[in-house]
């Protein structure tokens, strides 16, 4: 605007000023009635009164805005009443009006010239501010855009803001609401309405643990991401991890087995250590939690697997969010443990607000999704033949299947016989939460019961019982949490996973006979899942995590704070084999019965104190934060094994074996740590995040046990530059940030470093001690060097949302037991090797929301994950033990193999190029090599919402190669006939092998021969025939659930009811020649589908 | 206040660097004994030689020679895929079976060494203790190499326990490992004595050591000396006798020079892997060997074979060890018995032309037999003759037992044929085993034998 305009509008405004003035004297009045009364120091209260006695006339007031015990000296002598009521008001903010027989005190409302006065001296705007429902919203922030001038809404949401100018901009905020612009003139000058939407973008308010401290997700400069409890919630799972299967880029999550309570495993952006020591760092409500199984080592892998999985010990439905750091910014806090990453899992509090009372119940079913095609009887039976027929030979007496022993015209579906039965889930929790300013509280309980799907009664429990109290608002001088998490699990399950004999040749005999009893066919069956299943292993579990954290403000900006954490796992195993598990025809006697009893125990004690600081310094705010860490474990098992008991019923009273052995393990792990964090952050625009940490970890020879860690972390919010927002306006959000630190990795057993003995099988009765391994002082920490860059964007008001991240991780110093010559006596040290291993990759990440109407709601979102793994050095490798297991440039999941030139067609054997010449196939020849390990991965996600509806669905997908198919069936060729093994059946595949000289195929022929068999398993172990497509899709979660209308719940007092519907792996497109491309693998249970109906009340 | 708290923190951190190397010191795990510890005391130290002996009787230990070299000879039929390779001598660099045959003596030799080093170092050992174990290691690495070279050839000598000189040793010839193993033996022989250090005869003494030496130097051809300290063996009547075939794998028998105590309930190892009560799923004894090996009436044949019939199959094994799963122990596995000095001297004698000496020697064992004595036969039997039938009173004595009739094969130059008549694809380098591909991979300096 230019110095004239202005000018003419001065004058206009004047103008009208003087015009309404004129107006003004108009609006007087007078009325007849007349007060006499005179006294001294009389309340308004008896002057009303009298008003009253002597006019008729009621003055009304509204309490609280008059003081009516004010006094004021009454002279009025025949005073109109007028006179009066404005003698009693003088000096008060309040005005009458005067209808029929009533005075009506009120505020004083400005006059209309006082109105029009001011808003042309200073422009008022008045409006008020409420959410979409049109529920007020106090507190609302009003400001003039560019200007300093703010208000906040009322209790009303009504405010009211003066202006200098005429026009303007008014911008409302208020937190977790999108804000607002609205423009005002004098042709628009309000009141305005302001309708605040909710801001369901992820990207603003929504904080983030990072462990050590919060950061809200605008804010980070590491990279976190972060699953809530909603989510965990939609999914029909036992273990935590499942919850987190596809949908957390660079987090890859397998499960190894559908066995509940078992293995899985779990990397973060790929394989960083070559030999060990690959898990991430488990954090529960601020104690390190066991990455791997407790249970005793004594034991052998439970399952024939990896055994337990801890983490099968806590209770999806108890945590609060799960999140999981990825990079250096984010890990380097935790030093020489975050190397691969951190899982922080935060169990569910207490609000602020009345108590509530949430029950829910599910009733799932589980069963395995997909079948293989193996042979028929006729087509097995066909196979076995023309083994026997290309070897030149004829049946064996033990050729049971084929030489009339067995029914030839039988034919049994061994995997719905072994696997194809449904697993019953029930889960069941009641949780009662509230709070007040003051104290919050959670309580909650919890059950959990899964079968399985194996014939007879096994079976997984979990009881828990959750609590968390917070005493002290969080801006108090002292504040106090306390957190407990107990649980129990009993798992009554079988010692092997008899999967492996859905391979039964197809005719082999019933498992049990017309007496129910297990049948052995007279001695011709050798191997009977049933009788398998005898081999009992009967478990249970207690885990106990306790924390309090005492925050105490010593300053408004300076907390001292200090965690304390307890954790307890116990673990009771009870192993039994009795006689009658095994085939008579072995002719056992009593002392292949046994029993184990096995205790295991893993406790963790960590106190960490820590310094809270911030401040103003310069034109940014400071955050810094020092602390330390102590941590002491101790683990430890003990087990006897009874055998040689006189009968399979005394096996649970160890005092009936005949004899005893004893075995007990003992470790302890000590760790500390000293650490800090400085962040500093200007106009939450610029940020940089600095960590630091010193570890000194008893798992590392006594100079050896220090070292350093760190990593600076930076983010740019762009999009807070005026020139974004001028620009590009579509642009909601958008950051820039990057990291670069080193951590650290000490994921190795305990007490590498000592020389140690080990006892023996006693001699003449008297211990024996046996050398426990080779020791090496000099070993130190694997470092991790990380690096990343990401972009997050938000478009059209935060309704898309895209993050993109690279990385590249450098794992160097690799920690590996380095391989010795077996003369030396032993098979490997461990050594700190001079190899690097490269992980770098692109990670994506976005959310859209497609509509979002009050019926209507739908997002869709995806993840994905390009990860490359690279040996980028290793000095000496031709000559290592390693040479012919790695490329220099090449991933570490690469497998040399040999050139496998198919079937020969004459011979009908893997032909095999011997590459040197040498006439022979040895390592050597394995000159090429194949990839085993995950191109891509990622997960797409839907949400629909239709009033009372909602429907979520998660697929699954990875492109990947396995290598381990159909051919790693128990090693056996195909023909081959073992009567004591069961895994003689083949899949359908096998139907195209080889039959006759001139026969191009790619499948060699049956056969019973050694020769056959050595070029059967060379091709299979070193051949890369086993190495195959293993990439899937899957439809990985549904979760379709209906709210009860509030209308229908008020009358039954019930807040929120919802009836859900979900399903876990429901089905799953791939190629992969075995049953599960997941587990990979022909002979273990893979992971189930699971169906399950439930109702969650809150009270 | 910002002062105070500087200094505070200050002082946290100083204590926190001063405290931490004490925070994070940790005891030895209570499972475990440190090689410290170990040679505190006499029965800590005597308990490493007998993690020795406890872990040899274990059949997966030097115990698995028996049957592998049983099927690379013509002892035995297999049933066991693991084992084929051995059967069809076809093994290869990846055997498991062969890597552990391999890294199971250099395992018990890394003890040996062990126990010798802690000797040699600070220590509370009695003397005569210590004398006693030094004499045990250094006969237990003798007894190990003598296996190693006789299986492999050529092997890298370890005589210490540092692994990173271990590590690149490459291979001795078969000379010097021989001259390795006499140096130890004709050690030990002066740490030992005649006196079973505990009762029954499971841990080595003098004569464990001349029964061994004299071995060994039958293997190098050194004649007289296999004779000398044969008869040294022999001379001492009071102690060794040869027993009756049914009474000569019994605990303590009188035969035995050196046995191992049998591993945690039971009876050994042997009987446990050969006798047949079902139909076999490891190895029977072949039926050539069981027609070829006896001479008619033989008691080794009626008192050392058995076999198990189903249907009209008939299986045989060796029944040396009548016992299987049985708690009451009544038989130890033996490893050195007198028998065999008989036919050491009986060879050596022969070889330097004492032939009546050696035609004494064989009545000893063939009379044992219950077979007729060549004294009465054949006086007048050729030296070569007499060295052929030496041979086959070896195979009809030692069947089954620590890898005899394949060493003997090799040793007297017959194995190729023997066995080229009988195995498919029989190359001579198939006499020796290959070098695991773990010692080759990683050992540089190791190469492979001939053939594979």
């Amino acid at each position: 605007m230019n110095y004239h305009v202005r000018k003419i509008l001065f004058l206009m405004r004047l103008t009208t000023v003087i015009l309404l003035g004129t107006m003004l004297h108009l609006s007087a009045a007078t009325f007849g009635q007349k007060l006499n009364y005179v006294n001294k120091n009389v309340s308004l209260e008896q002057l009303f009164k009298e008003i009253k006695k002597q006019t008729n006339y009621n003055v009304v007031w509204y309490e609280g805005k008059l003081n009516t015990a004010t006094t004021i000296n009454a002279d009025f002598s025949n005073a109109s009443l007028d006179q009066v009521m404005n003698k009693a008001l003088s000096g008060l903010p309040l005005t009458y009006t005067i209808r029929q027989n009533n005075i009506v005190i009120k505020e004083k409302t400005p006059s209309l010239l006082d109105k029009v006065i001011s808003h042309f001296k200073n422009t008022t705007l008045f409006g008020k501010v409420t959410d979409e429902k049109g529920n007020p919203l106090p507190g609302a922030t009003i400001r003039i855009k560019d200007t300093k001038t703010a208000v906040l809404s009322n209790k009303d949401g009504n405010f009211s803001i003066e202006s200098k100018e005429l026009s303007g901009v008014l911008f409302i905020s208020f937190l977790g609401y999108k804000p607002t612009e609205i423009s005002f003139s004098p042709t628009n000058p309000g009141p305005f309405t302001v309708t605040l939407k909710e801001d369901e973008s992820i990207l603003n308010e929504v904080q983030i643990n990072a462990g050590y401290y919060t950061v809200s997700d605008r804010e980070r400069t590491g990279s976190i991401s972060k699953i809530t409890a909603e989510t965990i919630g939609k999914q029909p799972i036992s273990n935590p991890l499942q919850a987190l299967q596809g949908r957390v880029p660079g987090l890859q999550i397998t499960q190894q087995t559908g066995i509940t309570g078992c293995g899985f495993t779990v990397q973060i952006r790929g394989q960083n250590s070559i030999a060990n020591g690959n898990n991430p760092l488990y954090v529960i409500d601020n104690i390190i939690y066991p990455s791997i199984g407790i249970s005793s080592p004594s034991l052998g892998g439970l399952f024939g697997l990896t055994g337990d999985s801890p983490l099968s010990m806590i209770t999806p439905n108890d945590i609060e969010s799960i999140e999981i750091l990825k990079d250096a910014d984010a890990t380097a806090i935790y030093g020489s443990k975050g190397a691969n990453g951190v899982i922080l899992i935060k169990t569910k509090r207490g609000q602020n607000s009345e108590m509530k009372i949430n029950a829910n119940f599910f009733q799932g079913f589980s069963k395995v999704a997909r079948h293989l095609k193996l042979l028929n009887t006729d087509e097995y039976l066909e196979m076995r033949k023309e083994a026997i027929t290309n070897d030149g030979l004829t049946p064996t007496s033990t050729d049971y299947d084929i030489n009339g022993t067995w029914n030839a015209n039988k034919y049994t579906d061994w995997q719905k016989e072994i696997i194809g039965g449904t697993a019953n889930t029930t889960t069941a929790a009641l949780n009662l939460s509230g709070g007040n300013d003051n104290i919050t509280y959670f309580l909650g309980g919890n059950y959990y019961q899964e079968g399985t799907v194996f014939p007879g009664d096994f079976g997984f429990k979990r009881g828990g019982i959750q609590s968390s109290l917070e005493l002290g608002p969080s801006k108090n001088r002292f504040h106090v949490s306390f957190t407990t998490n107990y649980s129990h699990t009993q798992s009554d399950l079988m010692r092997e996973d008899i999967t492996r004999d859905i391979l039964l040749a197809p005719n082999a005999p019933n498992l049990l006979d017309e007496n129910g009893l297990i049948n052995w066919d007279n001695n011709t069956l050798y191997e009977n899942p049933i009788a398998s299943l005898l081999r009992s292993s009967d478990s249970g579990a207690d885990n106990l995590l306790i924390n309090t954290i005492l925050n105490y403000r010593i300053a408004k900006d300076l907390i001292i704070k200090t965690s304390l954490g307890y954790s307890v796992l116990k673990r009771d195993d009870y192993l039994t084999t009795p006689l009658s598990s095994y085939a008579p025809a072995y002719g056992f006697n009593s002392s292949f019965r046994s029993a184990s009893y096995s205790n295991s125990s893993n406790r963790t004690f960590m106190a960490e104190p820590q310094i809270t600081y911030k401040s103003k310094i310069g034109p940014g705010e400071f955050d810094a934060l020092i602390g330390m860490t102590f941590q002491n474990n101790k683990s430890g098992s003990s087990t006897i094994t009874g055998t040689g008991f006189n009968s399979d019923e005394v096996l649970e009273n160890i005092s009936a074996a005949a004899t005893l052995k004893s075995r007990s393990f003992s470790y302890q792990y000590r760790y500390v740590a000293f650490f800090t964090r400085l962040n500093y952050n200007i106009n939450n625009k610029y940020l940089l995040n600095l960590t630091a940490r010193r570890d000194g970890s008893s798992r590392f020879g006594e100079d050896k046990r220090f070292a350093n860690f760190g990593a600076a972390g930076a983010a740019w919010i762009f999009s807070d530059e005026h020139f974004f927002r001028k620009n590009l306006t579509f642009l909601s959000f958008g950051k820039l940030r990057a990291s670069y630190g080193i951590t650290g990795n000490d994921q190795i057993p305990d007490y590498q470093y000592l020389q140690l003995w080990a006892n023996g099988l006693p001699y003449q009765g008297l211990p024996t001690n046996v050398p426990d391994n080779i020791a090496n002082k000099d070993f130190a920490w694997e470092n991790n060097r990380k690096l990343e860059a990401a972009l997050q964007i938000g478009l059209i008001n935060n309704k898309v949302n895209i993050e993109i991240s690279w990385y590249r991780n450098r794992s160097s110093n690799q920690l590996i037991g380095d391989p010795l010559p077996p003369s030396t006596g032993n098979f490997s040290v461990m050594a700190n090797r001079p190899a690097t291993v490269q992980n770098t990759g692109w990670e994506f990440q976005t959310n859209f929301k497609i509509l979002n109407k009050i019926n209507w709601q739908w997002s869709i979102g995806g993840n994905l994950t390009i990860p490359k793994n690279k040996l980028i050095s290793y000095p000496s490798l031709e000559s290592s033990s390693d040479a012919y297991n790695y490329i220099i440039g090449q991933p570490l999941s690469i497998k040399r193999i040999y050139n496998v030139r198919g079937i020969n067609s004459q011979t009908g054997l893997y032909d095999i190029e011997d590459r040197n010449g040498d006439g022979l196939i040895n390592d050597e020849d394995r000159y090429l090599y194949k990839f085993t390990g995950q191109y891509f991965y990622g997960g797409l996600s839907n949400s629909v919402t239709y009033k009372n509806f909602n429907l979520d669905f998660l697929i699954a997908f990875t492109k990947q190669n396995s290598s381990n198919n159909y051919m790693n069936n128990g090693g056996l060729s195909l023909g081959y006939w073992d009567y004591t093994g069961p895994t003689s059946n083949f899949p359908v595949i096998t139907l195209q092998r080889w039959r006759q000289p001139g026969d191009i195929t790619s499948i060699q022929k049956a056969s019973t021969s050694y020769e056959s068999y050595v070029a059967f398993d060379k091709a299979r172990t070193y051949g890369g025939e086993s190495i195959s497509d293993a990439s899937f899709i899957r439809l990985k979660n549904v979760s379709l659930s209906y709210n009860i209308p509030k209308k229908v719940l008020n009358r039954l007092k019930i807040c929120d009811a919802k009836i859900s519907l979900q399903g876990q792996n429901i089905f799953t497109i791939t190629k992969y020649l075995g049953l599960d491309p997941e587990s990979q693998s022909i002979s273990t249970l893979p992971p189930l589908r699971t169906l399950s109906i439930g109702l969650n009340l809150t009270l | 206040m910002k002062h105070i708290l500087l200094l505070g923190a200050l002082i946290l951190i100083n204590s926190f660097f001063v405290s931490c190397k004490k925070l994070i010191d940790i005891d030895p795990p209570k499972n475990k004994l440190s090689q410290e510890t170990l040679f505190q005391s006499d029965d800590l130290a005597t308990s490493v030689v007998t993690g020795i002996y406890s872990r040899m009787a274990i059949s997966q230990g030097s115990g698995s020679i028996h049957h592998l070299c049983g099927l690379s000879a013509d002892e035995f039929i297999n049933y066991n895929v693991g084992f084929a390779e051995f059967y069809k001598n076809k093994i290869t660099t990846i055997s498991s079976s062969n890597t552990s045959l391999y890294s199971n003596c250099y395992s018990l030799i890394y003890s040996a060494n062990a126990l010798l080093e802690g000797l040699e170092g600070p220590n509370k050992v009695s003397q005569s203790i210590k004398k006693q174990l030094q004499g045990e290691a250094l006969f237990i690495r003798a007894f190990h190499y003598f296996y190693l070279v006789n299986l492999y050839g050529p092997v890298p000598i370890q005589l210490i326990t540092d692994y990173n000189v271990t590590r690149k040793e490459p291979r001795s010839s078969v000379d010097l490992v021989y001259k390795q193993i006499i140096t130890d033996l004709k050690s030990s022989e002066t740490l030992l004595t005649d006196t079973y250090i505990t009762t029954d005869r499971v841990r080595p003494n003098l004569s464990t050591v001349d029964a061994l030496l004299a071995r060994v130097y039958l293997y190098t051809k050194d004649w007289a000396n296999a004779e000398k300290y044969a008869s040294l063996v022999i001379s001492k009547s009071k102690l060794y006798n040869l027993e009756d075939p049914d009474k000569v794998f019994l605990k303590n028998s009188n035969e035995a020079i050196w046995q191992l105590f049998p591993p945690v309930n039971g009876n050994t190892e042997e009987g446990n892997f050969f006798i047949l009560s079902s139909i076999p799923y490891n190895v029977s004894l072949s039926k050539d060997f069981m027609l070829q090996t006896f001479e008619i009436n033989d008691k080794r044949k009626t008192n050392w074979t058995n076999s198990y019939t189903e249907g009209t199959e008939t299986f045989f094994y060796p029944f040396k060890y009548k016992l299987q799963y049985t708690t009451a122990v009544t038989e130890y596995s033996m490893v050195l018995r007198l028998a065999e000095q008989f036919l050491i001297r009986a060879e050596a004698r022969t070889q330097q032309d004492k032939l009546s000496n050696a035609i004494d020697d064989i009545d000893r064992i063939r009379s044992r037999a219950g077979l007729t004595l060549l004294r009465d036969n054949n006086p007048t039997i050729s030296k070569a003759d007499l060295l052929i039938l030496i041979q086959k009173e070896r195979k009809a004595e030692f069947f089954s037992e620590w890898g005899h009739r394949w060493f003997d094969l090799k040793r007297t130059n017959q194995i190729n044929l023997v066995l080229s008549p009988i195995k498919i694809n029989w190359k001579s380098t198939d006499a020796l085993y290959p070098i695991p591909f773990e010692e080759t991979t990683r050992n540089q300096n190791v190469k492979q034998n001939d053939g594979y």
